[in-house]
Parts: structure tokens; C-alpha cells; sequence
């Protein structure tokens, strides 16, 4: 059985080979379908993981741990929300591994005023050394400087405060809270710096101030939020169970980092529907052309299945002949277009691609292709399944020829 | 003249011949046709349904400010106001192709309601001039305002939930007034508003103006807000602006130049209908050349016979090429109205859509099949069919006489 398949294998491969212009074309149109495939995943996921990173590092941290609902009307009435000795749930989480750090933040809403006008803002107090490590090159400083611990009544703008209110370092602004009980606060702070985050909406609300700092407004040594920066983003959902084993029952909320960014769902949303009508088009791509060139190949061999069946051979050999030869010509071309997909991917991956900002953003970003094992296998795979379900309908036909006409065909 | 109708002819009986080929790369053609001009009416739906919902909602057509207000003006307001000049607003209301024209005072505060304390962007609004410029935003709760100096206030959606406050319900806004003093007014919650950008109905509330001003403790405006008939006019109108009005007072912005996300969006989307295009375009030109290339073959015989002749292999080859300009032309017509049919029954149901980023709802889809859109698709049948037909034309028009009349035989 073994050898007979061998047999029939090599006669395809032969069959394959003999018209090398054909074939080549053939053998072009799976494997350039195949690496379009991969390199417009390695595009949509490239946009997800920089996206994720861009959240991560700009504002959400990978886990954030609060008092139950504070996530939700929190910052109604954030008195209510405080997290009374973070050091033991600190402690705890740095112990935990795969933790890069550990981080305090109180969040809170208040105006600031230059003196003209009032702007309402999103207020952060932090621990800006820590912090620091966190933001990285993900929050760019495009006047003065970041934060530092010491900065008594120092404060960060978002780009676009910056621009609403005529902020420029060294400026000096009023930051009124309201307490609870309808009581105000005020503080007078200095402008650091003004920095630029991903996201446009974020930098047009967005002030930094240090915990210290924010304690005093609110008259208070608690904080809202606990974040985790971990070494991994993809451990993210293992370190968020984790935590909740440990925190859960004393009225604790974990929260995930995208489960914070609406703006993350959404255009995961959008790119995937996006994508996937890109994928079906190329899919479409290669159906058509593969079935085209089998098509065709076929015609040109009329002659050839007609004496295959006159000496005897039935209807089925010649069908399952030919489907044997997509098989081959499928996989020939299947992995040729994985290796081709992935030397493109990684070519444009050393130039990387600029890319204009996006909507909601003010920087542009360098794409890049990423190639994930499984999405270069899932992708042959396609490429494989297509060839030899674009060589059913011509095989059939090509088995129910007519014996006496076939012979006679081109004559 | 007289050899190219002659030559059209000719390639137009060639493709009846056989009919069943030519009906094959007819429709392979005009579905690569219609899934690109479904593509490209799609992105032309989201790009004036985004531009309807911008103006509509916030910016209107054309903005008369002071001059720099929206450099520096929005950080000292008061220092930037229009004065309340109702003859000019009349004047203007005049023109032809303005459909309302109405100050608008921008401000911004505390709002609270009970405990709960939020920060808001106000916007002080003649209820009567806004409607038509604000058809888009939604009131889906409640109604809209009344007049000019009602005790009423219509809420973002977002900041209504942050509030927690329900048609209604009575808040407070907190301001500080332009000498520094705290201001103070109570009004009722009439109605709460979306609109596709779920940032500004986080943040935003409509006053009636009268009530804005007397919050703020000034008179006039921080901008003349024009709807016009159609977008096409807002530059034509801007320069008949400054034909009258002192240049050294005002300043006339466009709606294009404040509308970030839109001009983003229209960027990010064309280039991305252009790689649909590519690869539509490849193609079709696989496959056509494919088929080309096939009947190339088939009528090896015949190509010999005709060089043999005498005729030039130039004819050969523009016969051959024609062919598949006329397959183009063909296909590219059939396309368009197939894409045009599907777009009206398409249209007609809507395609659900999730909301996009930075927004809170999601909306009806629809195809806009626009005349540009029926020229690109011709352009693009006919220049990848020509494309294709190139390479078996050359092929069939080198043909060696003597072995191609023996061909088969």
C-alpha cells in the first residue's frame, strides 16, 4: 500500500514539474497568498501589541487593584474608595513573582486654573520615581522634564491641558478639589513638565502630581488604586486570578488592563472585522487564480486523462490523481509562502514601516511585523486547504470526460 | 479610425466565440469591480457620515472667532470675546447658503449634584439658532432646551452617569467668573445628549446663553458658530467673509482645520481602501492573464494562419490586447451596476456596526455609491485588463508561423 502510495506521489510530482511555467505560476499564487496572510497578521497584531503596550505603560499599569466599584462611580465620590494600609497589600504582591513593581496612585477629579480660565482635569497623584520606570519611552516629555520624588508642589500636564490653559514650565497653577461634605481644597503647584501620551484625549485632561502631594489635598495617607507592572504583558490574566485568590474576599476589585482601555476593545474590534474581510479577500485571491491555473492545466492534459481511461484506469483513479497533485502543489506552495511570508516579515521588520498618527493620537508610530509561530502555521494551512479545495471542481469534471472525445480533443 | 473599428469588431466577435470563457472572465472582473467599489462606498458612507456628525454636533461649517482664539484663547477666554452684536448676526443669517448662524459661549466649571462633584466643559447656546447645526446630537432622554434664559441644562451622557444625575434632577454649577469671584447657578437637567464622540459627551453641557452669561458675568461670545448648505461652500463663503467683515477683528476657521479625528480617520481609511485596491487590482490581473494566456493557446493555429497571411505581428498583439480592454470595459460596466444594485439593497438594511473607538454607541452602516467611485472602478477593470492581456498578447504575436499552423495536428 506504502509503496503504491510513493508510486502515485511521485507520478504527481512529475505531472507537477512538467510544465514548469505553470507550475511556477501555481506554485507563486498559493505562496504569495500565503505570505499576504501572514504579513497582514503580523501587521494587525503588531498594532494590538503596541496598542496593549501603549495603555500599559501611559496609564493603566498591567493589574490595578481598588476598593470594590471604585473603577466603576469611584471618582464620584473617591473618600469613599480609600485603600487604608496599602503597604501589606504591597508587600504581598511584590512577593509574588514575575513582578516588576509595585505602585500607588490616588486618582482624582478637580479644576486647575491659570489665573484665567478653569479647565477640569483628571488628577494622578504618584510615586514618580516608580512610576518613572513604568512610563518609560512610552510617555515622551515634550517640554521640561518628568517628575521626581521630591518635587514639592511640582506638577505634569497632558499636552492638550497644556494648550487649553497657555501652560508653559515654570507656570504656576491653582488645583481646587472638592472633599466630601461639599468642602474645597486648593493647591498652588508649578508646571514640570508637559508630556504626551498615545492617546490625545488622555493628554487633553490628564495631570500628574506626586502622592505626597495629593495626600495633603485630600488630607489623606490612603490611596485609591494598587498597580502591578509586571515582566510579561501575556501573564497579565494569570497575575489578575492570582491576586484575586489573595484579595477578593476583604472587598477588593482586580482589574485587567484591557478591561480598563475602552478605546483597546474597540479598535481590536475594528481591526479584526477590518482584517478579516482583508483575509477573505486574499483568500478569494487564491482560490480564484489556483483554480484558474488547474483549470487550465487540466484542458491542456484532455488528451492525457482521455488515454489514462481508454487503458483502463477508472474514473476515480484519474479524480484522485488529480487531487493528489493539489495536495502536493498545495503544500509545495504552502511552505514556500511561509518562508517567504516570514523573510518579508522580517525585512520589513528591520526598516519597520512609519506609520501617520493615528485618529486620537498626535504621534506617529514605526510598525512592525510580527511573526508568530502558530499564525505562520494556521496561515499554510489555509494557503494548503485552499489549493486542494480549488482542485475538487476541475477534477471531477476532468474524471467525467468522455473517453472518445477526450482522445480526439485538440484535433 | 476605420482599422480601429475594425479591429474592435474583429475582437469583439472573437470574444463571442466562445461565450462560456468570456462570461467566466467577465464576472471575475466585475466581482473584483464590485467588491471594490462596496469597499471604497463603504469608507465614502464613514467619511460623510463623520462629517455630517462633526459639524452636526459640535463645530458647524464655519467658526467666527477673534483672531487667535483657538490658539490662545482658550486658555484666557474673556479676553477673546465677540461682543453681543445681534445687527451683524442678522447680517449674517442674510447671506445666501447659510442656513442658521448663533453665538455660542464656551465655559468650563464644577457641576455637582449632592455629594458628587464633576468637572464639565460648558457651552452656553441660543436654543433656537442651534437646532439645525446640532441636528446630531441625540437627545434620548428628556427634550431639548427651551430659551434663551431657561433654568435648564442638557448633559452629556457620560457626565450625567458620572453625576449620577437623571432628567430632573437639580445641579449646580460652580464657575469662576473672569475677576476670579466664584459664581453659582442652579438648574434643572432637561435632557441628556449623545453624540458619536464619546469624549465630549464625558465632559459636556449646554446652557441656555443667557444663563451662561450671567454664570460667567459677561456679555457676547467666544464664537459665531455658521451652517451652511452643503460643506462645499465653507471656503467660498470664508472668502466672502472677509470681503466684509475686519479681518483685524475676526477670524473665520473652516470646520476642516478643527476637526483632528476626522482628517485622522480620512487618512488612515483611504490608504487602507488603496491596499484593498491593490489587491483587487492583483487580482484580477492573474486571473485575467490567465484565461488570456489559455486562449492564446487554444488558437495557436489561428494565429499562425493569420501571420502566415501576411499581417504584421503588431496587429496580432493589438488584437490581443484589445481583447482584454474590451473584457475591461465589459466587465467593468456589469460591475457597476451590480455593485451599484447591491449598494441601494444594502443600503436599504443597514449593516450593523459596533462602535468604533471613541464611541459609545454603535450605529448603521450604509454604501454611498458616488460617481467618483463608478470612474475609478472603470479605470481600475480597464487598466488591470490591459495589464493582463499584455504578456499573452507579446507571446501569441512571437509565434513561429510554420510550427503554430502544425500545432495539434
Amino acid at each position: 500500500m506504502n509503496s503504491r502510495f510513493l508510486e502515485n506521489a511521485l507520478f504527481a510530482l512529475r505531472n507537477i514539474f512538467r510544465q514548469r511555467a505553470r507550475a511556477v505560476a501555481n506554485l507563486l499564487a498559493i505562496a504569495l497568498g500565503v505570505a499576504g496572510l501572514i504579513v497582514v497578521g503580523g501587521f494587525v497584531q503588531d498594532i494590538f501589541v503596541q496598542l496593549g503596550e501603549a495603555i500599559i505603560h501611559g496609564q493603566t499599569g498591567h493589574v490595578q487593584i481598588s476598593k470594590e466599584g471604585f473603577q466603576r462611580v469611584g471618582l464620584r465620590s473617591p473618600e469613599k474608595y480609600l485603600i487604608e494600609k496599602p503597604e501589606l497589600i504591597r508587600s504581598q504582591l511584590k512577593a509574588m513573582p514575575g513582578t516588576s513593581a509595585v505602585l500607588s496612585r490616588i486618582n482624582f477629579t478637580g479644576t486647575l486654573n491659570n489665573g484665567r480660565r478653569d479647565l477640569g482635569v483628571l488628577g494622578e497623584g504618584i510615586e514618580a520615581d516608580l512610576e518613572s520606570q513604568l512610563t518609560g519611552i512610552y510617555v515622551r516629555y515634550t517640554e521640561g522634564r518628568a517628575l521626581r520624588d521630591g518635587d514639592k508642589y511640582g506638577m505634569v500636564i497632558g499636552q492638550g491641558v497644556a494648550k487649553s490653559l497657555d501652560l508653559a514650565p515654570g507656570d504656576r497653577v491653582a488645583m481646587v478639589v472638592s472633599l466630601s461634605e461639599g468642602a474645597v481644597n486648593t493647591l498652588d503647584f508649578e508646571v514640570i513638565g508637559i508630556f504626551q501620551t498615545f492617546s490625545k484625549d488622555f493628554d487633553a485632561r490628564a495631570v500628574r502630581i506626586t502622592l505626597p502631594d495629593a495626600g495633603e489635598l485630600f488630607g489623606t495617607s490612603a490611596v485609591h488604586k494598587i498597580i502591578m507592572v509586571l515582566n510579561e504583558t501575556g501573564q497579565s490574566s494569570a497575575a489578575a486570578s492570582a491576586v484575586r485568590d489573595l484579595l477578593q474576599k476583604d472587598g477588593m476589585e482586580v482589574t485587567l488592563w484591557h478591561e480598563l482601555s475602552d478605546f483597546y476593545t474597540k479598535t481590536i474590534d475594528l481591526y479584526d472585522r477590518q482584517f478579516g474581510v482583508m483575509r477573505l479577500i486574499i483568500l478569494m485571491m487564491v482560490l480564484l487564480s489556483v483554480s484558474n491555473t488547474i483549470n487550465m492545466t487540466l484542458f491542456e492534459r484532455t488528451r492525457e486523462f482521455g488515454t489514462i481511461m481508454a487503458i483502463g484506469s477508472p474514473p476515480s483513479a484519474v479524480f484522485s490523481q488529480i487531487i493528489l497533485e493539489g495536495v502536493l502543489v498545495g503544500a509545495c506552495g504552502a511552505v514556500r509562502g511561509m518562508a517567504l511570508g516570514v523573510i518579508a516579515a522580517w525585512g520589513i521588520s528591520a526598516i519597520g514601516i512609519p506609520m501617520p498618527p493615528p485618529p486620537n493620537a498626535n504621534i506617529g508610530y514605526t510598525a512592525y511585523i510580527r511573526v508568530a509561530i502558530d499564525s505562520v502555521l494556521i496561515a499554510g494551512l489555509i494557503g494548503w486547504v485552499a489549493t486542494i479545495l480549488a482542485s475538487i471542481l476541475p477534477a471531477r469534471r476532468a474524471s467525467r470526460l468522455s473517453v472518445v472525445d477526450a482522445l480526439r480533443h485538440g484535433l | 479610425m476605420r482599422q480601429l473599428i475594425s479591429d474592435l469588431t474583429i475582437a469583439t466577435r472573437n470574444l463571442s466565440r466562445n461565450l462560456r470563457r468570456t462570461a467566466v472572465s467577465t464576472l471575475t472582473v466585475a466581482g473584483g469591480i464590485v467588491a471594490f467599489a462596496m469597499a471604497s462606498g463603504f469608507m465614502a458612507w464613514v467619511f460623510e457620515d463623520m462629517r455630517d456628525s462633526t459639524v452636526r454636533s459640535q463645530l458647524g461649517h464655519v467658526q467666527i472667532v477673534r483672531p487667535h482664539y483657538f490658539d490662545k484663547g482658550i486658555a484666557d477666554p474673556y479676553n477673546y470675546l465677540l461682543n453681543a452684536d445681534e445687527k451683524m448676526l442678522a447680517k449674517l443669517a442674510e447671506i445666501d447658503g447659510v442656513v442658521s448662524v448663533t453665538p455660542r459661549l464656551a465655559f468650563s466649571g464644577l457641576a455637582s449634584l449632592g455629594d458628587a462633584t464633576v468637572a464639565f466643559i460648558g457651552e452656553g447656546v441660543s436654543p433656537q439658532g442651534e437646532r439645525p447645526i446640532s441636528a446630531r446630537i441625540n437627545i434620548d432622554q428628556g427634550r431639548d432646551l427651551q430659551g434663551d434664559n431657561a433654568a435648564e441644562v442638557l448633559l452629556g451622557e457620560g457626565l450625567a452617569a458620572n453625576l449620577g444625575a437623571k432628567v430632573g434632577d437639580r445641579i449646580v454649577l460652580l464657575a469662576t467668573t473672569e475677576q476670579g469671584g466664584a459664581s453659582a447657578v442652579e438648574t434643572e437637567v432637561v435632557g441628556i445628549f449623545n453624540t458619536t464622540t464619546k469624549e465630549f459627551d464625558d465632559h459636556a453641557l449646554r446652557l441656555p446663553i443667557e444663563r451662561a452669561r450671567h454664570l460667567m458675568r459677561v456679555s457676547g461670545a467666544t464664537s459665531w458658530v455658521m451652517l451652511l448648505d452643503s460643506h462645499t461652500l465653507t471656503q467660498p463663503m470664508i472668502r466672502q467673509l472677509q470681503g466684509f467683515m475686519a479681518t483685524d477683528l475676526y477670524e473665520f476657521v473652516p470646520w476642516t482645520s478643527l476637526a483632528d479625528f476626522y482628517n485622522k480617520t480620512v487618512t488612515l481609511f483611504s490608504s487602507q481602501v488603496q491596499v484593498v485596491k491593490v489587491i483587487i487590482g492583483l487580482i484580477i490581473v492573474l486571473s485575467i492573464s490567465n484565461t488570456q494566456t489559455m486562449s492564446v493557446l487554444e488558437r495557436t493555429t489561428e494565429i499562425g494562419t493569420v501571420l502566415a497571411l501576411g499581417q504584421k505581428r503588431s496587429v496580432v498583439m493589438r488584437l490581443f490586447v484589445l481583447e482584454g480592454v474590451l473584457l475591461g470595459i465589459l466587465g467593468g460596466l456589469l460591475g457597476i451596476v451590480m455593485g451599484w444594485g447591491l449598494s441601494l439593497a444594502i443600503s436599504a438594511v443597514g449593516i450593523p456596526m459596533p462602535p468604533a473607538p471613541g464611541m459609545a454607541h454603535g450605529f448603521t452602516a450604509k454604501i454611498l455609491f458616488t460617481p467618483g467611485i463608478a470612474v475609478e472602478s472603470l479605470s481600475l477593470a480597464v487598466l488591470t485588463t490591459l495589464i493582463a492581456g499584455l504578456l499573452p498578447a507579446y507571446r501569441a504575436s512571437r509565434f513561429n508561423i510554420v510550427d503554430s499552423i502544425r500545432y495539434n495536428q
